[in-house]
């Protein structure tokens, strides 16, 4: 089992560009045991959509109920959404 | 030895490269045509024609397409930390064996690791062997961008770079099997966080 560090000094994270869908099952077993992160302040999700059936919002619910969280990400604040081919959905201070 | 491979030997004898700060590193797959997930100066400078080459950014671009000869020759730069393998599909072992086994070893110290998979099909290079096959420092790692194909393997790159004090990390797939979820079941689902 490999364990996420409790000293994790992450201050930007970025999930995708992705082709593919994950849902809220594929996320929960690749952070299970996310510990806060109070550094970070750059939550960045990049939806790639080279064809319009590949566009998928799966993994949202996931992402919405974390970071959400305040004991996990207490620095980060309202999501910040930008279109610009890609979908970047960008949460920050 | 083919003859590329001795032709790219003599060019790293014969040059400095232990002081390489940067190595650009590509699998014969998705390097023919440059995969979109090409660095922009780099697929500039070089174009389509990804042969080895030592250009004016102080950046090897070679083309790589067994994993045993790229971890060879990664750890021949011991002053290296910068790493970036693009299109990190590999086809096993080399029929004729690993031409660069006889490069020193050393432990490389990386700040910067980043590695992209390729558009075509095949085996993802995984980043957390790959971390422990290359010897890889990352006690000092600032920034890990990497491309996985499961829950699993993202896991297992999340808690390399959790010990580590990198400070961005961005995992993405560009693999056309995509993410893939983890092989535990909805019912035996681990506690949320």
């Amino acid at each position: 089992m490999d364990h996420l560090s409790r000293k994790w000094t992450l201050k930007s994270l970025t999930i995708g560009p992705q082709l593919r869908k994950t849902n809220t099952r594929f996320w929960e077993e690749a952070f299970n045991g996310l510990p806060p992160l109070p550094e970070v302040d750059s939550v960045t999700i990049v939806y790639d959509c080279p064809l319009a059936e590949a566009f998928n919002t799966g993994c949202w619910d996931y992402f919405e109920r974390v970071l959400a969280r305040r004991d996990l990400f207490p620095a980060l604040g309202s999501p910040y959404i930008s279109i610009e081919g890609v979908v970047y959905v960008h949460f920050s201070l | 030895m083919g003859n590329r491979y001795r032709r790219l030997i003599g060019r790293i004898a014969s040059s400095s490269l232990e002081y390489l700060p940067d190595i650009v590193l590509w699998t014969a797959f998705g390097c023919r045509k440059c995969p979109s997930t090409d660095p922009g100066p780099t697929r500039r400078l070089e174009g389509n024609n990804h042969r080895a080459r030592f250009h004016r950014h102080r950046t090897w671009v070679i083309r790589m397409p067994f994993l045993q000869e790229m971890v060879s020759l990664i750890r021949s730069f011991p002053l290296c930390n910068s790493l970036f393998l693009r299109g990190c599909v590999t086809r096993g072992k080399p029929a004729v064996g690993n031409v660069f086994a006889g490069l020193p070893e050393h432990k490389l110290s990386i700040k910067d690791l980043q590695l992209s998979s390729s558009s075509s099909t095949g085996t993802l290079i995984d980043v957390s062997n790959l971390i422990e096959d290359a010897a890889l420092g990352v006690e000092s790692l600032a920034a890990l961008v990497c491309d996985v194909g499961s829950s699993e393997k993202t896991r297992r790159v999340a808690a390399a770079v959790s010990a580590s004090p990198a400070e961005q990390f961005q995992v993405a797939c560009r693999e056309p099997g995509g993410f893939q979820g983890g092989r535990t079941p909805l019912n035996s689902r681990r506690r949320r966080i």
